[in-house]
């Protein structure tokens, strides 16, 4: 048979493969299949990554949880639970570091197991130095808590992680409450390291002052400038408003007041510089009077105070203090008059506390001693804010003059004693003076020795817990000076402190009981007070100090630790008491003579005590040397009376104004402003009429004397402190001192404290 | 010899094979896809929870540390357990405060200032991958 081409046969007759249509199905049904599968894998990825940001948030929240526990079982078993650093726990079974460290405690391991939280966990303590990028002071013993969560399975796990940052110390002398008051970093002053605020639930009131320590400009004073830096960070979350206080007045534009945004400021960008260098985002000007910084109210400091601190009784923080209880409960609610602490040759000595009357104060006797300061050479009310107000001195004088005519019913009244009412005709010899006048009973407080305690012998190498109690409120309505109108609250007994420590010893005083329970600790109520007693009038050294003073108060001072220590925690407030020094060139003691104790104490101007005095920081002083904490620290009146009513404290405040050393830190400029610019409160009897009752109440708690406290001064309080009388100068050196220090130097127990927290 | 030329086309068997294959495939693949998309909205559904579980177990955490712990002990001491509901971004929720965590260190059985917080969140898909969203961490004071 020929060969014949296909070419030559028409297309009717080419051979088709038959199951092409089979064959089209399957290829349309593969590319379905692909497309299809693409849309399905897609799904899948969207499904993925549902169930990913799931067990990625739940990790999360497992390594907080992990973190938490971690923390809480730091403060529960403390630092000699971890062994050695680096350490480790994990709630994973297969690991190595399964509960490493816990006890075996089924129903723990339960809650905290794989099972229960749906993943497991690895917790890891490490020195902050191991770790790098990370921002901690320099000084000061810091461990980082880090812990890593994986939920899922090996493979396709989603692992988290959180971080704490813990501070090892002793955290009421580490956590640095301030107020409105002027916490001063002394000349050549370094603050490291973060600043806590320990401002409770509101951040309203937080606010920070850097002043430069203010010292009147008049003689004999000195005028110190000072330089002080910040070194550490500062995180605020609003404006920071700089304040120029110079005078103690805010002066106005730009010279006055800078605001800063909110923000972070490290060193360096708030050094405070003494003028007229005019370097750094602020300059002070100090050429007119002294200046300074003031972080205004609206600033709000971060904090990192854990929460448990500010909720703690009293008698936790003993046990967190000292390992054993305290080995001294003294119920003192039978001692209405209060108790007398005094620190005497190694003892604590506890006696029943007793009023002395020392004299009395008239009205006349106020105006008589402002007008005798000012023939002296010195400010007075009638120089000046008064002065100003009623336009000159004669004028001034006679309007005081009426005012002393008014009977106030608030105070007794009787015939003006004519010894002060001579000395009051030679001041004002052209004025007709008043024949009676109201008056106040000025008390000194003395140990009763006839009523003893308990006596309690202190040692240097070991710490004497003292914890005195009370279990029954009484309504009294003179308690640190408080005068009530109207109502009259309920308080245990005072408690008076006083005397050279000789020892450690921590002194607390706490309420008990249905006392306790009463007495919510809101930072508004405060029920157990310890005054400390300065009796300025005797020229000799008062309040509490430390037999050997070698405690570090000074930046340059050295390394030198007092073997004697003082803690006094108090539920309620610590303040100074003191018998109005300034008002002793006239009072009237019981027979109606004039009761000079100026003269014999510090009149003669060679006399030591003159010289302790007049200079910067006298003899005179209030001192306490240790640590004080108190869930709210007032040295000032919240609040006092006036016609019956209640006055706020400012006005005590510049009520202050007229005592003697307090002119230093309570200028007159801030009466000037309260006269001059701020409006006055139709609905309170502040006027120029109240103006001697008011100050004559003022004297009654005598918050007059300078006070001083060296060393950490920290409050548990939720109510910012004011520091309205006196200096507290800050020894952050407790700061920054390393957990080796605290322990074994000055033998405190240490505590982790959380301050940072990163993860959740 | 003369060749019959061929009749050309698909037969019949072939083509209701064929269109048996393709049918098959692609209802399996559009059941198939129309349950992925079924499992996609509900998988948004649990996204939203998830959200609404997370804020509110991050709100929690700071009110019951800060606020509501004494009030949480009160109700303990009356054997009664702190439970929360309300309804978030269309979202029923549940939070429950566990009780206080034990404290290994303590033999007589104390308990650290730790608790277990849940936080429960429902969305409206009964079917799939479930109906809540539970987060299990812990607050602490």
């Amino acid at each position: 048979m020929p060969y014949v081409s296909r070419d030559k046969y028409p297309d009717s007759f080419r051979r088709r493969s038959r199951g092409f249509a089979l064959v089209f199905a399957l290829i349309a049904t593969t590319v379905l299949f692909v497309f299809f599968t693409g849309l399905v894998y897609l799904q899948i990825g969207t499904a993925r990554a549902g169930k990913y940001d799931e067990d990625l948030v739940r990790a999360k929240i497992i390594a907080d949880l992990a973190n938490e526990t971690a923390y809480k079982l730091l403060e529960r078993g403390g630092i000699d639970w971890v062994e050695e650093l680096p350490f480790s726990f994990s709630n994973d079974p297969e690991a190595d570091d399964f509960f490493r460290g816990i006890p075996a405690n089924d129903a723990f391991r339960r809650s905290l197991s794989a099972e229960e939280l749906g993943g497991v966990f690895r917790v890891t303590f490490m020195d902050s130095s191991e770790v790098s990028g990370l921002e901690v002071p320099d000084e000061g013993s810091f461990w980082v808590l880090s812990a890593v969560a994986r939920v899922g399975n090996r493979q396709f796990s989603d692992i988290a992680s959180s971080r704490y940052l813990v501070k090892i110390g002793v955290p009421y002398v580490n956590n640095l409450y301030v107020s409105r008051g002027k916490t001063i970093l002394d000349k050549g002053s370094v603050l490291n390291g973060p600043i806590f605020v320990n401002h409770g639930d509101s951040l309203e009131n937080a606010s920070l002052d850097f002043l430069c320590n203010i010292a009147l400009g008049a003689p004999p004073y000195t005028v110190r400038t000072q330089t002080s830096t910040v070194e550490g960070v500062i995180r605020s979350q609003g404006p920071v408003r700089l304040v120029n206080e110079s005078w103690g007045v805010p002066l106005l534009g730009a010279l006055g007041e800078r605001e800063l945004a909110s923000g972070t400021y490290a060193a360096g960008q708030l050094e405070l510089l003494a003028p007229p260098t005019p370097a750094g985002p602020y300059t002070v000007d100090n050429t007119s009077g002294p200046g300074g910084l003031r972080f205004g109210s609206e600033t709000t400091i971060e904090s990192h105070v854990p929460l448990g601190i500010l909720s703690t009784p009293l008698d936790e923080i003993l046990d967190t203090l000292k390992s054993n209880s305290p080995e001294h409960n003294i119920n003192i609610t039978s001692y209405p008059e209060g108790v007398f602490v005094l620190f005497e040759g190694g003892q604590a000595k506890l006696y029943a506390a007793k009023r002395v009357e020392v004299g009395r104060l008239f009205d006349l006797a106020l105006l008589t001693r402002d007008i005798d300061f000012h023939d002296r050479g010195r400010m007075g009310i009638i120089n000046w804010g008064q002065g100003r107000f009623y336009g000159d001195r004669d004028g001034a004088i006679e309007a005081f003059l009426k005012e002393c005519e008014w009977d106030d019913p608030g105070f007794p009244n009787a015939p003006i004693p004519p010894a002060l009412r001579a000395l009051a005709q030679s001041l004002m010899p052209t004025s007709s003076l008043p024949t009676e006048g109201d008056f106040m009973t000025i008390h000194d407080i003395e140990p009763d020795l006839s009523r003893p305690i308990e006596t309690v012998t202190l040692s240097r190498s070991n710490w004497k817990v003292i914890r005195l109690y009370a279990t029954e409120l009484v309504a009294s309505s003179d308690n640190m000076g408080e005068v009530s109108a109207g109502t009259v609250d309920s308080y245990a007994p005072l408690v008076f402190v006083q005397g050279e420590v000789q020892g450690k010893v921590l002194l607390a005083y706490d309420l008990e009981g249905d006392a306790a329970a009463g007495d919510p600790i809101d930072g508004e109520v405060n029920h157990a007070n310890i005054a400390v007693v300065t009796d300025s009038t005797t020229g000799s050294s008062s309040g509490v100090v430390l037999a050997d003073d070698r405690i570090a108060t000074e930046p340059d001072y050295g390394s030198n630790v007092s073997q004697d220590q003082l803690m006094l925690f108090s539920r309620g407030r610590i303040r100074p008491w003191s018998k109005p020094f300034h008002y002793c060139s006239h009072l009237i003691d019981p027979d109606g003579n004039l009761l000079d104790l100026y003269t014999p104490t510090i009149g003669d101007p060679t006399s030591e005590d003159a010289q302790r005095y007049h200079t910067y920081y006298p003899g005179l002083d209030s001192t306490i040397y240790g640590i004080a904490a108190s869930r709210n620290v007032h040295l000032h009146h919240d609040r006092i009376t006036c016609n019956g009513k209640l006055a706020p404290q400012n006005w005590l405040f510049e009520a202050g104004g007229y005592s003697d050393r307090a002119w230093e830190h309570i200028t007159w400029g801030y009466l000037r402003s309260q006269f001059g610019t701020r409006p006055v409160d139709p609905m309170l009897p502040y006027s120029a009429d109240a103006r001697i009752p008011i100050e004559m109440r003022a004297a009654h708690a005598s918050p007059i004397v300078r006070w001083k406290t060296f060393g950490a001064h920290s409050s548990l309080g939720e109510e910012e402190p004011s520091f309205l009388f006196g200096d507290h100068i800050y020894d952050y050196r407790w700061r920054t001192m390393d957990a080796e220090t605290l322990r074994f130097e000055l033998g405190l127990p240490v505590t982790p404290m959380l301050i940072d927290r990163r993860g959740l | 010899m003369r060749l019959r030329p061929s009749t050309g086309g698909f037969s019949l068997l072939e083509a209701l094979i064929s269109i048996l294959i393709l049918t098959t495939a692609l209802w399996s693949m559009l059941s198939l896809y129309s349950r992925l998309l079924k499992g996609s909205r509900v998988s948004e559904e649990r996204q939203v929870a998830l959200v609404v579980a997370e804020s509110l177990f991050i709100e929690y955490k700071e009110k019951v540390a800060r606020d509501l712990w004494e009030s949480i002990a009160d109700l303990e001491e009356d054997g009664e357990t702190f439970e929360v509901s309300g309804e978030e971004n269309g979202l029923d929720y549940r939070i429950r405060a566990g009780s206080l965590t034990l404290d290994p260190f303590d033999e007589d059985g104390g308990t650290l200032d730790q608790r277990k917080l849940y936080v429960t969140v429902y969305y409206k898909e009964r079917e799939g991958l479930g109906n809540y969203v539970e987060l299990t961490g812990s607050v602490a004071r």
